[in-house]
């Protein structure tokens, strides 16, 4: 232990100067302590003082960096905008005054006596009147217009302009259906320095900031004032932080309140003030302070607020809006409008008074504001957008071409297909079906969930997207990702298969509904059943799909293979792998609602194949042009046998499986679909098509039990009442020139005579109808024999 | 006993009656005039497989259709043939079973030399074209340049020839 301190001094020994050293040392204790030490306590304070400026200046210039960075990066973090369709008015559209009073809704346009500015219609019931906003386009700007709008049988029948002039299309603006913000939940809708309503400054200043372009970044008279006011009162009251302050603490702060953070607050209003002009402070002010909480949505700046509390663009409101919005900044909780109305009211007319009293605005104007109620808009949306399975779907297909920090961060403006009136007729026939299934058939309450898309037949565009029960809220969204089994949904797809060999199957060919047991690898053996648990022996093809018998196809489809119903399926879009067995044919395949869609589309479309899209264009925040996600077609499948396939899915609606349709819409819309059914009625779906629509929809339960429901008793009612909401188009299907028609005997199966009581005419591909003739020939004799024949038999 | 012959007879007269009733046709309809192409020989619901009276073989070619092409032509003339292309699926959104429109997208995408497009769309706009041979045989030559474009010399001398047949 003590080797360690003789070892130290030895060198200095050796040196000679371990004996000065000392004497040095007590020669300069001997000049007097005060003096020495005085001149060691001067260094050890000035390196104290380098040390701490060195340590401030550090800081400073951290603070400098972090309000750089800050500044500028949230100066540009504009989340992209989401846009729906734009609504088309022209002469004929299938648009009823109702649901136009929709669309003003959400556009945020307000029902007055007689529009004089934009954004405001009045209508007198079958005639609206309204003042359009103007709107940028992907394509050009749409002039805001005045229109004069007549209908007739809830459509619209014609329009003019205010002289009277007839207009052939107008498009609307279209409806903002929410935005894509970062991961920390902030979300907000910029507004350049050049379109800040004056008022709202005036009123911002007054209120907030009086010496805002006089000072440089902090108020010490306001401050004294401040603190003055609350040592008097005992509590705090006031505040006398400048707008750049409040900045500071917007932008890099937290909540916290202490001294320290108070400090820093006003260092980094000095960085601002010293970097930026008052313009850019004011305009950051502008778009970044808090002004509420939608779920976990922070709601920051005057723009998004103003859409938030009022459904309108910020231009547009008036005084007492606009002082009710300076009036929350204080307290966005406390003063709440929406949670808090009475004290909101209380505030804002606070906050005129105030106006009044620094001479902002005169008395009349005081009165008149301080008596209009808050005028609040209902919320539109829940947490998570007005429509979180869209704007979910939506995201996901920009993710393919955008990096995500482009999407949260460059504003965006993403035009989609969403069509708000289609979604929300669809999302509202689906409370009220499930609820009333749940009634009917005595399920457990709450329990039944469900999915559904609807397309534009021809066109693959996506106008609605239900996600769950609660389409509000985000969360799972089973429209895309719940794979189920499908069931017979897939049986089309093995009719189709066979009409493409019209050499040896047609609609009338007959076909075996009879037992059949099939072997596997492992030695068990599967033995479908039919839902009857009957065997139907020799039935027509067409009758076997349109009653949807088990047996009939499995036997079929284990003629054609295995493969070529594969294959057609991966033609007709699917992309997911499908495992080989032959529970396939009965639908042992689990796809989402959207991949079902998909399919059915191709069969809508004349076997032509359009991709579903959510998306039509991607424009920059300054209107360049990014994007296109244009209408493509492929063709899948030959038309012939899709049309005899399409003539098949109408007779499934008409007398097969799906004729409860009937109770919702009318025969003579002749729509097209298929019922699915799964193992203990585990999945109910329904997929068909009108005229201009396609549409799919899933009911069954999330914890897979059974839901106790088969295809048409549950997943085809909620279908019905939500195609019936949409005033679906009839389905006429254009025979392509492959196709010819053929009178046939039904019993027989063979050509028959026109004039036979009991022909019918069926669809053939050209050249493979039956050539031989039925007993029943053409005379009136030859159909009374043929009635003979039958009743005798 | 009287009751039953009655009966028997009754059963005869009706079903013979039943039986010998004419075919009738709808009035003014003429086979091959049939809006829905079935020639018209349609008796009564439960004999027609195909649903009646559905398809208009014929565009409708409304108002706002014609005024989008308008627009369609004057982008195309200001070489802005991205913006003609919005505008032709605009007009498809309101009448998306107008082979006229379709046909019309397949010539912009030859423009834009998208040949692959440009030859389905031609090949979307056949299967609604119902019979209308010029629009066929322009669709036919659409394709022809487009299979050309794409290189495919042999494809391009079939449709060149299916071309000249709807002519």
């Amino acid at each position: 232990m003590t080797r360690t301190p003789k070892k130290n001094r030895a060198p200095a020994r050796k040196t000679g100067g371990s004996k000065k050293a000392p004497k040095k040392k007590k020669r300069s204790t001997a000049r007097g302590p005060q003096g020495r030490g005085g001149s060691r306590w001067a260094s050890r304070l000035i390196a104290l003082i380098l040390l701490f400026g060195a340590i401030g200046v550090l800081y400073l210039l951290f603070l400098d960096h972090k309000v750089k960075a800050g500044f500028e990066g949230k100066r540009h973090a504009v989340p992209a905008q989401v846009y729906g369709r734009s609504l088309e008015l022209y002469g004929g559209a299938d648009v009823s005054p109702d649901r136009l009073e929709y669309e003003f809704k959400r556009l945020g346009y307000r029902k007055v006596h007689h529009p004089k500015l934009p954004a405001a219609w009045s209508r007198d019931r079958n005639h609206i009147i309204v003042r359009t906003r103007p709107f940028d386009f992907w394509d050009g700007r749409e002039p805001g217009r005045y229109l004069n709008l007549h209908f007739q049988r809830g459509r619209l029948q014609s329009m003019e302009d205010e002289r009277g002039k007839s207009l052939p299309l107008v498009r609307l603006e279209t409806p903002k259906i929410g935005s894509i913000y970062p991961s920390h939940n902030e979300d907000r809708v910029p507004i350049p320095r050049s379109e800040l309503p004056e008022p709202l400054l005036a009123i911002l200043m007054t209120i907030e900031d009086r010496t805002f372009y006089a000072h440089y970044g902090v108020d010490l008279k306001a401050i004294l004032r401040a603190t003055w006011a609350n040592i008097r009162a005992g509590s705090i009251v006031q505040g006398g932080s400048t707008l750049t302050q409040q900045l500071a603490k917007n932008l890099y702060l937290t909540r916290e309140r202490s001294f320290w953070r108070k400090a820093t607050e006003a260092l980094m209003a000095l960085i601002i003030e010293r970097r930026y002009t008052k313009d850019e402070i004011l305009t950051a002010y502008v778009n970044e302070i808090y002004l509420g909480q939608d779920g976990n949505r922070a709601i920051h700046g005057f723009g998004l607020a103003s859409h938030f509390y009022f459904n309108r663009p910020l231009q547009e409101l008036d005084l007492p809006k606009l002082a009710l919005l300076v009036g929350m900044i204080r307290g966005p909780s406390l003063y709440n409008p929406r949670r808090n109305p009475q004290r909101a009211l209380e505030r804002r007319n606070k906050v005129l008074d105030i106006l009044y009293r620094q001479e902002v605005i005169n008395e009349t104007q005081k009165d008149l504001a301080s008596r209009t109620p808050l005028g609040i808009t209902q919320r539109v949306s829940k947490s998570g957008g007005g429509h979180p399975a869209f704007i979910d779907l939506v995201r996901r297909q920009l993710q393919r071409d955008y990096r995500p920090e482009d999407l949260t961060s460059e504003g965006l403006r993403v035009f989609t297909t969403l069509d708000p009136w289609s979604q929300q007729q669809a999302e509202s026939a689906f409370v009220r079906r499930l609820k009333t299934l749940e009634k009917k058939h005595r399920l457990p309450i709450g329990k039944l969930e469900g999915a559904a898309i609807i397309a534009g037949s021809e066109t693959g565009e996506i106008l609605a997207v239900v996600g769950g029960r609660k389409a509000g809220y985000a969360g799972f969204n089973r429209a895309l990702d719940a794979h189920r089994p499908i069931g017979s949904l897939v049986k089309p797809v093995v009719y189709l298969a066979a009409l493409m060999h019209p050499n040896r199957y047609t609609l009338v060919t007959r076909i075996d509904d009879k037992p059949i047991k099939i072997g596997g690898r492992d030695g068990s053996v599967w033995k479908p059943k039919n839902f009857d648990l009957k065997a139907h022996g020799k039935v027509p093809l067409h009758q076997a799909l349109s009653k949807s018998y088990n047996l009939a196809t499995v036997n079929l489809g284990m003629d054609l293979g295995l493969a070529q119903v594969m294959g057609l399926l991966e033609s007709l879009g699917v992309s997911r792998p499908v495992k080989a067995i032959p529970a396939l044919l009965l639908g042992a395949v689990s796809l989402s609602p959207l991949e079902v869609t998909q399919f059915y589309q191709a069969f809508a479309a004349g076997g032509f194949l359009s991709p579903l899209r959510s998306i039509r264009e991607v424009q920059a925040a300054d209107g360049t042009r990014l994007q296109r996600y244009p209408l493509t077609v492929t063709q899948a499948v030959p038309a012939g046998p899709v049309y005899l396939l399409g003539r098949n899915l109408q007779e499934v609606v008409r007398s097969g499986t799906g004729r409860g349709l009937s109770s919702f819409l009318g025969r003579e819309l002749s729509i097209a679909g298929k019922t699915g059914t799964t193992n203990d009625m585990r999945d109910s779906w329904f997929a068909g098509f009108s005229g201009n629509k396609v549409a799919v929809v899933w009911v069954g339960r999330d914890d897979n039990k059974p839901a106790g429901l088969t295809g048409a008793q549950g997943a085809l009612q909620v279908w019905g009442d939500m195609m019936r909401r949409l005033d679906p188009a009839p389905l006429g299907l254009p025979r392509p020139d492959s196709v010819e028609t053929v009178w046939i005997d039904p019993t027989s199966g063979l050509r028959a005579d026109p004039q036979c009581k009991e022909a019918r005419e069926y669809p053939f591909i050209k050249g493979s109808a039956p050539s031989l003739q039925s007993s029943c020939t053409s005379s009136k004799e030859g159909s009374l024999r043929n009635l003979f024949r039958s009743f005798f038999e | 006993m009287n009751t039953i012959r009655y009966l028997v007879l009754w059963s005869i007269i009706l079903l013979v009656g039943g039986c010998s009733t004419p075919v009738q046709r709808p009035p003014g309809s003429e086979p091959g005039s049939h809006p829905d192409g079935t020639g018209g020989r349609v008796r009564n619901e439960s004999n027609v497989y195909e649903p009646r009276g559905l398809v208009r073989s014929q565009p409708e070619y409304s108002t706002p259709v014609i005024a989008l092409m308008d627009v369609a032509a004057r982008q195309e003339k200001q070489n802005d043939l991205a913006a003609a292309v919005s505008s032709v699926e605009r007009a498809l959104r309101i009448e998306p079973r107008n082979a006229f429109l379709w046909s019309r997208l397949a010539d912009l995408r030859l423009k834009q030399k998208q040949f692959p497009l440009a030859i389905q769309l031609a090949s979307k706009s056949n299967s609604l074209a119902a019979g209308d041979a010029s629009l066929v045989s322009k669709n036919w030559a659409l394709t022809a340049k487009a299979q050309r474009g794409a290189g495919n010399t042999s494809a391009a001398e079939a449709a060149e020839r299916k071309a000249r047949n709807y002519r």
